[in-house]
């Protein structure tokens, strides 16, 4: 017993070390000289701040990173609101063209994003929506909204049918049943929801590279990835704004782990 | 019912105004000039400082700087996506030599003609980048002249051609070794018509007709392959003009090939460890060839849209005045492109130097050939070049071949597929949508023979639903269908005067005979392959690692979910430089065709094996212990209880991350973008990069549709299949 003790105790320090060492390196790479770096040092001789300080001084990191959490933050917000009587409707609801709508949504969110960003460019072009907030919401939202129906039409499956039952049999409309009884009931899973759609939008890249052209509106994987200098990638300062884009979602993921996990995992939970 | 209404209009309206992002107020009482600029460095330093000075002289004229990164391909794009966006912003634009035919072919450009005064005063290759059909678009503003330089130590004088170039940088010693730009990007094309320059011949002929496959072209190229592992580091094909400087600096050349602004950086006693040891000579030649220097540097010029034409030419004049340009020399060591300044002792102190070699390296420059397509020729070329130093592809055919790529971009008409390319195509196209219209009969046959739907609800649910089905259709389903119809037409944004002619299924034909894209579609099944095998078979050991019980089992989990929730740029831009920061080893990773897959499939790997065992790991845990248990008491070892016991009951769980991890793997793109740029050649290029470079780069709509098409009924093939296979298994999803 005690052998299979040490080989896990093993094999967990390795499996945290291959997890931790590209985020430590990262983090000395944003820490160390740059001359120290390229010379091959993982281990800092000295700890040097100028590239947190020359990214806290310039707007690199400030304007993206609010870019970033409004348009994260207005995608979640209109994802539940939109998504979750949808997910209602085709949790509980027996239509005839349930089946064709939930195939319609499973393919949109399994399709590849590439292959829409020509059309999404013109439909936004003529709209005016170029390089403005909505003109990145609007995509996030259709992209995002298959998984969070499918999250929350699980969610709502796994509650107690009987309550609102009991509610629509005491004279209340569904949606009265579903706004009061159902959607209270079901907030874990909207907020588990909603982190998902979260950092999903937060860190989309494809669309924000596509469909912004100034540090305007760019959200932060953008703004990191084009952080060059006319000649050079100034290393220290993306790997240190490249952890501070980090720093929300592991928080969030940290916070979080359980239920982002259990979540993710519909065919364990529909059998628990 | 109607307060239920009320209540969805009130969530509806909510909804829009979360969406509507409100834009920054404008000030009306002063002209607003956007001038996007480098926000890095001395360089934005004296921007800043000359942009108030004009300021001061223009009452009511205010100038803000749109930071934009200052490398130039990832300009260039930038500038393409605003300037084909309509936007009156920027109003003075920043262009590289190179883009000016471009941009004013596509008429984004306002004609200058007349703004210089002294026009004369120019070098007249400087002027001439920037004409196009006979009118002056941009102001040159600084002129970069590519130029060898050299350890005055170690080497007695300058070598004249590059035979001898090569023989001494090969020689035995310490130091040895000549660097120049390698990587796949406007650099490499830049260092090829030196060399070829200098073999005799030339990209673009005095005809204007593409001259790469002539047999100067090959020799020319044979050199700098051979020069590759012998005079210079396997590295530089990874290099871009900053690698080459750190290696220099740090004594590890003996000659390199790079613009001026290199010499006062290496000049640094603080920094450089060769400072005092420098000297620059104009690059070499060959018998019957020239000494050949790339024009490099920037112009400004007016956006055609601009709401300020004048304040912005009053802008362009101010800052390619005399002095500005000397100030811009005394910081940052970009020569002035005027050939009075030669002549101003100013310049001699601000540079440090004499003028007169200077003057000579800058005639030497010339100017790369002026068409409007050159963006597209030049990444045509950096592809092929590429593919060739590092040995994919032998030289002479790779220069055939972009030779002929080059002619049909010249040519205007795109290359007129086969006869049999395009029966093929149709044929597919048919036997396509008789399968996509028995499926659809067959699933209306089943879905009647199901249970029969409640009727009063029905209105209900579609209006409950309907806000999610207009968002996803306006925004996914609408896209797609108007992607179809382009993929039938011939559009290229960049020359819009040509329309957009229907051509049937040509574009799909172009594609099945393309070698690129056959290429990137390989590439990305075994990407996709290889990564889900990987992170399958790991992450059912790390499944199954933690489902063990051990102390510190919450954090283990906690920290595995890391990685996969950072975001992918993040991802990449780490494991890319954990791969370049390494000088000294010869390990070229980046620049090696089949090793750079190891830093790509690593990070993808590292990403998301533990998304994969978190997965299976609730899989786990809905076993039932005691089936484990007893199969344990009946002798089964360790692979048979897996194979027979935990297997089977996470099957399903298993499929779900093979599902999502295929098809994500199937549209790699932020990963690869970011962290190898698909390189070295087309090494690394997926079918969804593929697709970006023809479709926002190339700006070819209607091939780049095409290739839409076809990624997305690969895809949908993909998500049918497994779709079938997860409902087989029982569960509806």
């Amino acid at each position: 017993m005690s052998a299979r003790r040490i080989t896990t105790a093993i094999a967990v320090a390795l499996l945290g070390a291959a997890l931790v060492y590209p985020l430590y390196f990262a983090l000395a790479a944003s820490l160390m000289p740059e001359e120290e770096l390229f010379g091959g040092s993982r281990f800092p001789s000295r700890l040097v701040i100028d590239h947190y300080r020359a990214l806290f001084a310039g707007d690199t990191l400030w304007r993206p990173l609010g870019n970033s959490f409004l348009v994260a933050l207005s995608t979640t917000a209109s994802c539940i609101v939109i998504g979750t009587p949808c997910a209602y409707a085709i949790a509980r609801l027996r239509f005839p063209g349930r089946n064709a709508v939930v195939g319609a949504i499973l393919t949109v969110s399994m399709f590849p994003q590439i292959s829409i960003v020509s059309p999404l460019y013109l439909l936004l072009r003529t709209l005016g929506l170029i390089d403005s907030y909505p003109g990145l919401v609007l995509p996030y939202l259709t992209f995002a909204m298959p998984l969070a129906v499918w999250l929350l039409a699980g969610t709502l499956r796994e509650l107690p049918p009987w309550l609102e039952e009991a509610a629509l049999v005491d004279g209340a409309t569904r949606f009265r049943a579903l706004l009061y009884v159902v959607v209270p009931m079901a907030l874990p899973g909207i907020a588990t929801t909603a982190i998902l759609t979260f950092i999903y939008a937060y860190n989309e890249f494809l669309f924000a590279l596509s469909f912004t052209v100034g540090p305007e509106h760019q959200t932060l994987p953008v703004a990191i990835a084009l952080l060059r200098g006319r000649y050079q990638i100034p290393w220290g300062e993306v790997m240190a704004a490249s952890l501070m884009a980090s720093l929300p979602v592991m928080l969030l993921v940290l916070a979080f782990q359980r239920r982002i996990a259990r979540s993710l995992s519909p065919g364990a939970r529909s059998r628990r | 019912m109607r307060v239920d209404r009320q209540i969805w209009l009130g969530a509806a309206l909510a909804a829009a105004f979360a969406l509507s992002g409100c834009g920054p107020a404008q000030p009306e009482s002063e002209t607003v000039l956007v001038f996007p600029g480098s926000s890095v460095g001395a360089e934005a330093e004296l921007l800043t400082r000359q942009l108030r000075r004009f300021e001061a002289l223009h009452a009511g004229v205010r100038v803000v700087v749109l930071p934009t990164p200052d490398a130039a391909d990832e300009r260039h794009q930038l500038y393409v996506q605003w300037l084909n966006a309509k936007t009156p912003d920027p109003d003075v634009l920043q262009v590289d030599v190179i883009w000016t035919p471009e941009f004013a072919a596509a008429g984004w450009l306002r004609p200058l003609d007349g703004a210089v005064a002294d026009a004369a005063d120019f070098f007249p290759a400087t002027l001439e980048a920037h004409r196009h059909a006979g009118h002056l678009y941009a102001v040159p503003w600084f002129a970069d002249v590519a130029m060898l330089y050299y350890r005055s130590d170690l080497v007695a004088h300058a070598p004249r051609t590059y035979d001898e170039l090569a023989a001494l940088a090969e020689r035995p010693g310490t130091t040895r070794g000549y660097v120049w730009q390698g990587a796949r990007y406007e650099g490499l094309v830049a260092v090829f018509s030196e060399v070829l320059g200098a073999f005799g011949g030339n990209i673009v002929d005095g005809a204007g007709n593409v001259s790469v496959d002539a047999p100067e072209a090959v020799r020319a190229l044979t050199f700098l392959k051979t020069t590759i592992g012998r005079a210079s580091p396997e590295r530089v094909l990874s290099f871009r003009e900053e690698q080459t400087r750190y290696a220099f600096q740090n004594g590890e050349a003996l000659f390199m090939r790079n613009w001026p602004y290199a010499l006062p950086l290496l000049e640094d006693r603080a920094k450089s460890k060769v400072a005092g040891r420098v000297a620059i000579a104009p690059l070499p030649s060959m018998p019957g060839g020239q000494p050949t220097a790339t024009l490099g540097g920037s112009a400004l010029a007016i956006n055609a849209r601009s709401d300020h034409p004048d304040q912005a030419k009053q802008l362009i004049e101010f800052l390619t005045a005399p002095e500005q340009m000397l100030e811009r020399a005394a910081a940052l060591n970009q020569l002035p492109p005027r050939q009075s300044s030669y002549h101003d002792p100013r310049l001699s102190a601000a540079l440090g130097r004499p003028l007169a070699p200077l003057r000579r390296i800058v005639e030497t420059a010339r100017p790369r050939p002026a068409t409007p397509y050159w963006s597209e020729l030049s990444r045509i070329l950096q592809v092929h070049l590429h593919r060739a130093l590092t040995a994919q592809e032998p030289e002479s055919s790779a220069l055939h071949a972009a030779a002929r790529e080059m002619r049909a971009v010249l040519t205007e008409t795109q290359a007129r597929p086969s006869r049999a390319a395009l029966l093929f195509t149709h044929g597919a196209a048919l036997v396509l949508a008789l399968g996509s219209g028995w499926l659809l009969w067959r699933a209306g046959k089943r879905r009647a023979r199901s249970r029969p739907p409640v009727r009063g609800e029905r209105g209900l649910a579609w209006m409950l639903m309907a806000p999610a089905l207009a968002v996803v259709g306006g925004f996914a389903a609408f896209p797609l269908v108007y992607t179809f119809y382009e993929s039938l037409h011939a559009r290229d944004l960049r020359t819009p005067w040509r329309g957009h002619p229907f051509v049937g299924l040509e574009n799909y034909a172009a594609l099945l005979e393309s070698a690129r894209f056959w290429g990137a579609f390989g590439r990305t099944a075994l990407f996709a392959a290889l990564s889900v095998t990987f992170e399958l078979i790991l992450g059912l050991s790390v499944a199954l690692l933690l489902d063990r019980s051990f102390r510190g089992r919450g954090i283990a989990r906690a920290t595995a979910l890391l990685p996969w929730a950072i975001p992918t740029v993040v991802t990449a831009l780490i494991w890319r430089l954990l791969f370049e920061a390494q000088p000294g080893s010869e390990t070229a990773w980046l620049t090696d065709p089949i090793r750079a897959w190891v830093p790509l499939l690593l990070a993808d790997i590292w990403k998301t094996t533990p998304f994969v065992a978190l997965l299976l790991l609730s899989g786990l845990s809905t076993l039932d212990p005691r089936l484990d248990e007893a199969a344990r008491m009946d002798g089964a070892g360790f692979l048979q209880r897996l194979r027979y016991v935990t297997l089977p009951g996470i099957r399903r769980a298993l499929l779900v991350a093979l599902v999502f991890r295929t098809l994500d793997a199937f549209r790699v793109f932020d990963l690869v973008y970011v962290l190898t740029g698909g390189g070295p050649g087309t090494a690394t290029e997926p079918l969804a990069l593929f697709t970006f470079s023809v479709l926002l780069e190339n700006l070819r709509f209607g091939l780049g549709s095409a290739l839409s098409v076809l990624i997305f009924i690969t895809g949908f093939a993909l998500a049918l299949v497994y779709t079938r296979l997860l409902s087989r298994d029982g569960e509806a999803i």
